[in-house]
């Protein structure tokens, strides 16, 4: 055991007290700028982006546009009207709503000319910008022939009528936090980083065994257990340094609503962390080299990601791709995220925390037999 | 030149890892990608009908705004589909496990609950409520002062008008395909950097370098000869990957592709430079490897627009800075020309690709120069 607490502090040496600046700049500057940025990654891809193109600039055309930006699901965008096909073309927008010049008077006459919804053919989204403007509309062209054509009527109707009715409240399925829809994409993000640190410093002793470290090492008398396990412990730590430095950042720093309490999240992302450990060591055990491992682990870590669920939701998927996502772990820690964004409690995530955990226990498992096969034909070597 | 071109060249066909990654990888990633994605695209095209379960204790204005919505004309018209629930625990099971939307009236007050990974529909509900419940509110204000008009507005059939619409029905409009088949491929060429560095460091670890210093081969034409052997293995690597976005998914390259995939190669011998440059400068494998892979490729992939398609603006200050990645000024270059028939972005990424390839390729010769004078 000596030798194995040995060699852990060692690894520490080297990843964190060497080289502490390196170690925050390599290790935490990405965590620190995503975190930073958490509130700017507002981008959804399964959001409908709505193209809004205001010729008519009046009172009335402006509460219309207005309507449209804050509604969950939807994101608006100022355009011109000779933008709008470029827009669709680029498939920046999926619809527009165009208001002509004499939008406004025209309603105030009661009637309802000089708006256009632009759609794909086939597409039918129209329902949702119907859902929030028809009845709207309606009223307000309802006002205008109740007005008499008077704007000033008009007017003071449209201030004293149209506005937001407090009759129907959104209320959160979850009794504890609301607007979380975003932080998938950021958690998802986090994972990817984690992966990727977590394989980069089981790589390292790839990195011994090209620098011929890993045979001096073995030629000592260190067991293959002891120096695989001081690399999985000391990688387990960083990743959970990487995993506490985010989830404060999310709470003190941009105060961020991720839907769960940051202790649970601590503990999903700690789990998913030691899974990226163990991964990232099955990676290095079956590799030779560090390209090998380098390009094994990307190209899996990418897989992990995308199957996951993060950037894309998994219900969203072709049926026998979301069969498949079963496979990757980021998709069970994603998953725990979302059930306890639903309100479930910790219980309810026990199944996903079982999987992740048998994950670990294969990943490791398998590493270690690899290893323990190697280590002999090494041994044999040497004697 | 031609030897030291020769040597990498075939020490790359030798030992063929890095050429099946960077072949197999990107078709592997436009698949996958393209199809998890075309759901997601699609969603936005189709909205089906909603599910919505109520549970209405209210007599007053709540419960007639639910009777309004779920009577059969205006519940066919909006796509809704109702159903009763029979509790408030009950109703919130389905919004958690089935993503079905939940309104409980209670008093005067519908609460409505959805799903925040389904927060369209959610949204959906909550407009048509509020627009139906402001309509009933106008409809009584314009009563009190001319009652013959909101009763005949009463006898109106809003929930069959339709807003005037206008359709495009041009074919070339950007599908999942034609983002992701060029975002992967540039993705991929990111990590074209990884590629040099194993020669990199065995010929400094073994001295091959210095022995071809002494034999008269200076540095610049070293890093020349080999940076354009990476090219040549990229240029080949890469084609079956274009050529399958192309012939099997139809992605758009413009009416030109040889000269969109002429235009890549420029990414290719950025991403390559960078590889050498990195390797050049901070001498040791490990740190190399962990810097790319743990802030390089994920930061620039992701701002590039690699997994999640950004929109080719720059309104707000995460557009902005997304133009910190290489990655996002090619696929930007790209997409602005094939489908806002801008050639800004191109020419613009075209300039900074060169200007930083030569300035990197530059430095590095610098370096390494100086560091053979001191050793």
């Amino acid at each position: 055991m000596k030798v194995f607490w040995t060699l852990i502090k060692n690894n520490f040496y080297i990843t964190i007290a060497k080289k502490p600046i390196s170690f925050i700049i390599i290790t935490l500057l990405p965590i620190i700028v995503l975190v930073a940025c958490s509130k700017l990654i507002n981008y959804n891809t399964t959001y409908i982006n709505v193209g809004v193109c205001d010729n008519d600039k009046t009172y009335t055309s402006k509460f219309i546009a207005g309507l449209l930006k804050g509604v969950d699901g939807v994101t608006t965008y100022q355009i011109n009207s000779n933008e709008i096909e470029s827009n669709f073309r680029d498939n920046t927008i999926n619809i527009a709503v165009e208001l002509d010049k004499g939008f406004e008077a025209s309603l105030i006459q009661g009637k309802v000319t000089g708006i256009t919804i632009h759609e794909n053919a086939g597409s039918n989204i129209y329902v949702m910008v119907s859902s929030i403007l028809k009845n709207r509309i309606l009223s307000i062209r309802n006002l205008g022939r109740a007005t008499g054509g008077d704007s000033k009527k008009f007017y003071a109707a449209m201030n004293k009528y149209i506005v937001n009715t407090s009759i129907v409240q959104k209320e959160a399925v979850n009794d504890l936090y609301a607007n979380y829809n975003n932080s998938i994409l950021f958690i998802g993000f986090l994972i990817m980083l984690i992966f990727f640190k977590a394989s980069s410093v089981a790589n390292k002793i790839n990195v011994d065994r090209d620098n011929n470290v890993y045979s001096r090492i073995f030629v000592a008398n260190v067991k293959a257990w002891q120096y695989y396990g001081s690399n999985v412990v000391c990688n387990i730590a960083v990743a959970i340094i990487q995993v506490l430095v985010s989830v404060l950042g999310i709470v003190y720093l941009v105060n961020m609503s991720i839907g769960i309490r940051p202790l649970d999240l601590f503990l999903i992302l700690s789990i998913i962390s030691v899974v990226a450990v163990s991964f990232g060591t099955l990676c290095v055990a079956v590799t030779k080299d560090v390209d090998s491992a380098s390009i094994t682990s990307t190209l899996c870590i990418l897989i992990f990601v995308l199957l996951g669920g993060s950037f894309i939701q998994v219900q969203y998927f072709p049926d026998i791709i979301n069969k498949l996502s079963y496979i990757s772990p980021v998709r069970w820690a994603i998953s725990c995220v979302l059930t306890l964004q639903g309100g479930a409690s910790m219980s309810d995530i026990l199944g996903n925390i079982g999987v992740m955990a048998a994950m670990i226990a294969a990943f490791l498992s398998v590493s270690f037999y690899v290893i323990d096969k190697r280590d002999k034909s090494f041994m044999s070597l040497k004697s | 030149m031609i030897q030291i071109f020769k040597k990498v060249f075939l020490n790359q066909i030798r030992n063929p890892k890095w050429l099946l990654f960077l072949v197999l990888f990107p078709i592997v990633l436009v698949v996958l990608i393209g199809t998890i994605l075309n759901g997601a695209f699609n969603s936005k095209k189709s909205l089906d009908d909603v599910q919505v379960v109520v549970l209405n204790k209210s007599t007053g204005d709540a419960s007639h705004l639910i009777d309004t919505v779920s009577s059969a004309t205006v519940a066919k018209n909006y796509g809704i589909v109702f159903s009763k629930t029979s509790s408030v625990e009950e109703g919130k099971r389905e919004v958690r496990l089935d993503k079905k939307i939940f309104l409980n009236a209670v008093g005067d007050q519908i609460k409505i609950y959805y799903n925040e990974a389904d927060n369209i529909n959610g949204s959906r509900i909550m407009q048509t409520l509020q627009g139906i419940a402001n309509s009933v509110e106008v409809t009584t204000g314009i009563y009190k002062i001319n009652p013959k008009l909101a009763m005949k507005m009463l006898n109106e059939k809003n929930a069959k008008y339709e807003l005037p619409q206008a359709q495009f029905t041009d074919k070339n409009f950007m599908t999942s395909f034609d983002y992701y088949g060029v975002a992967e491929i540039t993705l991929m060429m990111l990590y074209l950097a990884l590629l040099p560095l194993a020669d990199i460091f065995r010929d400094r670890d073994t001295k091959i370098k210095n022995r071809m210093k002494l034999a008269g081969i200076s540095d610049f034409k070293y890093y020349f000869s080999s940076m354009a052997a990476y090219l040549t293995i990229a240029a080949v690597s890469f084609l079956p990957g274009f050529l399958v976005t192309i012939y099997a998914y139809g992605v758009n390259w413009g009416p030109n592709p040889v000269l969109a995939y002429l235009y890549l190669m420029i990414f290719c011998v950025f991403s390559i430079i960078v590889g050498m440059f990195l390797a050049v400068f901070l001498k040791s494998r490990g740190k190399v490897d962990i810097i790319m892979a743990v802030v390089i490729f994920p930061v620039v992939s992701f701002l590039g627009g690699s997994y999640s398609p950004f929109p080719f603006t720059f309104d707000t200050v995460l557009e902005k800075l997304t133009l910190i990645s290489p990655v996002r000024w090619v696929n930007l270059g790209l997409f602005r020309y094939l489908y806002n028939d801008d050639f800004l972005m191109l020419i613009i990424s075209i300039i900074l690709l060169i200007g930083f390839s030569t300035v990197l390729f530059t430095l590095m010769v610098w370096k390494s120069g100086k560091d053979d004078v001191s050793a």
